[in-house]
């Protein structure tokens, strides 16, 4: 038994998959691929899988982590799971892990991105999304730079981007989701010293 | 063709829908698209939401039939959710296909499938938002052509005005033959591919053949022999029937007087257990699907089930892949095979006696006795299931208060079986305003009115006394427009427009249904509704006449004589009881099983 951690990325159309079908669309993936994974306990049996807090639909996920546990687990797998994912779903690296300690319980912090789909934010656009971290007590780092905002915040079950785009559309910045691109760049721990979020593999 | 519709505009209508994933496509299994100017282009079009066309097993076979032809070339698209339709108008954005994204206005040709009768408005839709025109004779050289399939292709009257040509039978024998044509005559004029297509057997071209030729219905022979799947699509979400699926025999030994494909789909044709275990295990290895299906209109019924079963279990079992078999015969013998593939008895078990007393369960010949009602009730709280669901219907021909009791009788007795075994047994039963269909023995009958079914519903439901029972009835006036288009003709189809113009979408679904709407475009058009649910004199013509299924009409009136006797028909793999199709097919085993 290997418990692999991987990052993911979700890109594309594939963004407007909801977060809780893809235990079963990377499980179907694995099965095409010829992997064994384990299955839990209890009355309906299913895949063994730790997902990280749920990504937003239309949301482009670029280095998501999620756990798997494997039969078996070569080089080669990897290869033979990224062949077989549909378009937009695509495995960035794998680690084996083997501490006890389950996936969510090592994440504390995620970075985001928002950019206008057609025109650039303003600095207000920083303001806003800063501020409503900051409401939610998840606030480590805002930045602007180019029009893109950039957020580092904690607390990801309670500050995704569903409360900061209406924290954008309440300051009249946007009309709607449609008007922006969202992306969370890093999922993982924040780290004080170097005031950045690290990848957990 | 043109070019796709780009992601940016796609981007911004989902972020305004519901459910966005129905219209990305992408899955596993679909495309890639074909390059070529010459290729020809269908576009199969389910007339309903994504979640209920991605588990109609007949695309899934037909997609990869079409991409096997060297000169064709399938994409997909499914009705738009009211909330997609409005923020494609609201953006002027037309109906695109999944795999390209092109407009539909592009392909050389939609192909429908007619599934059920009240999909049909969905159908303009899909042809209003791609600016392709409702009636056939206005579409122009630059349009596609729009073609049907399905059941629904047997009695195709109501909507024939909209279709250029009807394909009767199996896909698997009409799809190639029709692009083949297709793709001879890539370029040439509407006219032409018509007519070429109005020499195929088994197609129907309403503008050139009327309804006085008679259109025999395609069939495939053998099904070992015949393109089987091996590939399916697998959707990024939960569909309806979310698992592999395949075909293990067409047609229906049973000749359940009521049933329309026990009659269309004949004769019995069946895939031996070696060539269906084969296909099972490729179509899991290609799909990763965890859930398997044989289908069929009886699959326990299934010589090879047994020997299926056996062969299949290891790998099930290795694999942790659940297998299903719809439609469970209402035995013992059926039961304990459910037992033997769910060992954990969730849920519960789903029967259909169809009616409450013998008398008219043989007068509609469900060959099934009260002793084997007996039998499956008292099977499956002792194999440990908690709840039944039974399945009835009410307004069947010469049906009487008592038999409308029996079916509260055969609730109580699962309440007592569930008893006897200590288990929960709760029973849900579900009661269905009977349609008489095209092509059956009732096919005359008149169809209990609306006050009549309501009457009957609300008389079962305020006689249930056990509050392990819970009863529900299908809703009326969606069962007697169901009854209009199910014995409709053309004259239905300027309803139908008028319906859609009004607003009406989605009538299947009790949210989105309206009967004021429908009975105001019939009376606006001086269509007496009623007149299709009435009864029809024996000798009279009836709109579905021209399609000739291969049972004989004097086949059916003798079942019909037969019914009103209470006299059974046996299964025709106990001897032929011929029906028509002894001697027109070599597959017909006229009762040598």
């Amino acid at each position: 038994m290997a418990r692999i951690r991987i990052l993911y990325e979700k890109k594309g159309l594939f963004t407007f998959v909801n977060h809780l079908d893809l235990p079963v669309v990377m499980s179907r993936a694995a099965k095409r691929a010829g992997l064994r994974q384990e299955f839990t306990a209890g009355f309906s049996p299913h895949p063994r899988i730790s997902l990280a807090p749920p990504l937003a639909t239309g949301v482009e996920g670029l280095a998501e982590p999620a756990d798997f546990w494997f039969d078996e687990w070569n080089e080669k797998s990897l290869f033979r799971w990224n062949a077989r994912l549909p378009k937009g779903l695509k495995i960035l690296k794998y680690a084996e892990i083997t501490e006890e300690k389950v996936l969510a319980k090592s994440i504390d912090a995620a970075l985001y991105s928002f950019a206008g789909a057609r025109a650039a934010l303003g600095a207000e656009a920083k303001e806003a999304v800063a501020s409503e971290a900051r409401r939610r007590g998840a606030l480590y780092r805002c930045d602007f730079d180019g029009g893109v905002v950039t957020l580092a915040a904690g607390e990801l079950e309670r500050c995704g981007a569903g409360p900061l785009v209406k924290a954008l559309i309440a300051a009249e910045i946007v009309a709607g989701w449609s008007e922006l691109r969202i992306a969370r760049l890093a999922v993982g721990r924040w780290d004080e010293e170097s005031k950045s979020v690290l990848p957990l593999i | 063709m043109s070019g796709g519709i780009d992601e940016e505009r796609m981007r911004v209508l989902l972020s305004s829908v519901k459910h966005p994933s129905r219209y990305i496509g992408g899955e596993w299994g679909s495309g890639p698209v074909k390059e070529g100017r010459d290729i020809v282009r269908v576009c199969y079009a389910f007339p309903d939401v994504y979640e209920v066309g991605m588990s109609y097993l007949g695309f899934q076979i037909l997609y990869p039939l079409t991409k096997s032809l060297p000169y064709a070339d399938a994409e997909r698209v499914y009705a738009p959710w009211p909330d997609m339709e409005e923020a494609m108008r609201g953006s002027g954005t037309p109906l695109w296909s999944l795999e390209s994204r092109r407009p539909l206005r592009d392909f050389d040709a939609v192909g429908v499938t007619l599934q059920y009768e009240l999909s049909c408005t969905n159908i303009l839709t899909i042809l209003d938002l791609s600016g392709i025109h409702f009636w056939s004779a206005d579409r122009g050289e630059e349009e596609p052509l729009l073609l049907a399939g399905g059941i629904g292709a047997l009695s195709p009257e109501p909507v024939a005005p909209f279709f250029d040509a009807f394909m009767a039978g199996d896909g698997e024998a009409l799809i190639p033959e029709v692009l083949s044509r297709l793709h001879e005559l890539k370029g040439a004029k509407r006219a032409e591919k018509l007519s070429a297509l109005a020499a195929i057997e088994g197609v129907y071209v309403p503008a050139i053949h009327g309804t006085n030729k008679r259109i025999r219905r395609r069939i495939v022979e053998n099904l070992d022999d015949a393109f089987y799947h091996t590939t399916m699509i697998v959707p990024n979400t939960a569909i309806v029937h979310d698992r592999a699926a395949v075909q293990v025999f067409k047609g229906c030994t049973r000749g359940c007087r009521f049933c329309q494909a026990g009659v269309i789909d004949r004769p019995l044709r069946e895939r031996s257990a070696e060539s269906v275990c084969r296909q099972l295990e490729a179509l899991l290895e290609s799909t990763g699907w965890e859930e398997a299906g044989l289908l069929s209109l009886a699959t326990c019924d299934w010589k090879g089930l047994p020997e299926a079963m056996e062969k299949l279990a290891p790998m099930l079992a290795e694999y942790k892949i659940k297998l299903s078999l719809p439609s469970l015969r209402v035995d013992a013998f059926s039961v304990d095979l459910a037992s033997r593939l769910e060992s954990l008895r969730k849920g519960g078990l789903t029967f259909a006696p169809e009616a409450g007393t013998q008398r008219l369960r043989d007068v509609i010949n469900k060959g099934v006795t009260e002793e084997d009602i007996e039998a499956a009730l008292e099977a499956t709280f002792a194999h440990g299931w908690e709840r039944v669901k039974l399945y009835f219907m009410m307004g069947l021909p010469t049906e009487t208060e008592e038999d409308l009791a029996g079916i509260l009788e055969i609730c109580g007795r699962a309440v007592t079986a569930a008893k006897r075994h200590k288990r929960r047994g709760d029973v849900n039963a579900s009661v269905a305003g009977f349609v008489p269909k095209a092509h059956t023995p009732f096919q005359w009958e008149k169809q209990a009115s609306i006050e009549e079914l309501r009457e009957r519903g609300r008389w079962l439901k305020s006689k249930v006394r056990s509050r392990k029972v819970s009863l529900s009835y299908h809703e009326p006036e969606q069962t007697f427009l169901e009854g209009v288009f199910a014995r409709g003709d053309s004259a239905l189809a300027p309803a139908i427009e008028r319906a859609w113009l009004a607003g009406e979408r989605f009538d299947g679904w009790s949210e989105y249904f309206n009967f004021g709407r429908w009975m105001k475009a019939f009376e606006e058009l001086g269509i007496d509704a009623a007149s299709y649910t009435a009864e029809r004199a024996l000798g009279a013509a009836l709109p579905w006449d021209h399609i000739d299924c291969g049972v004989d009409k004097e086949y059916l009136l003798l079942e019909r004589e037969r019914a009103y006797r209470a006299e059974v028909t046996r299964d025709c793999r106990g001897g032929c009881n011929g029906c028509g199709w002894q001697g027109r097919a070599e597959v017909c085993g006229g009762g040598e099983n």
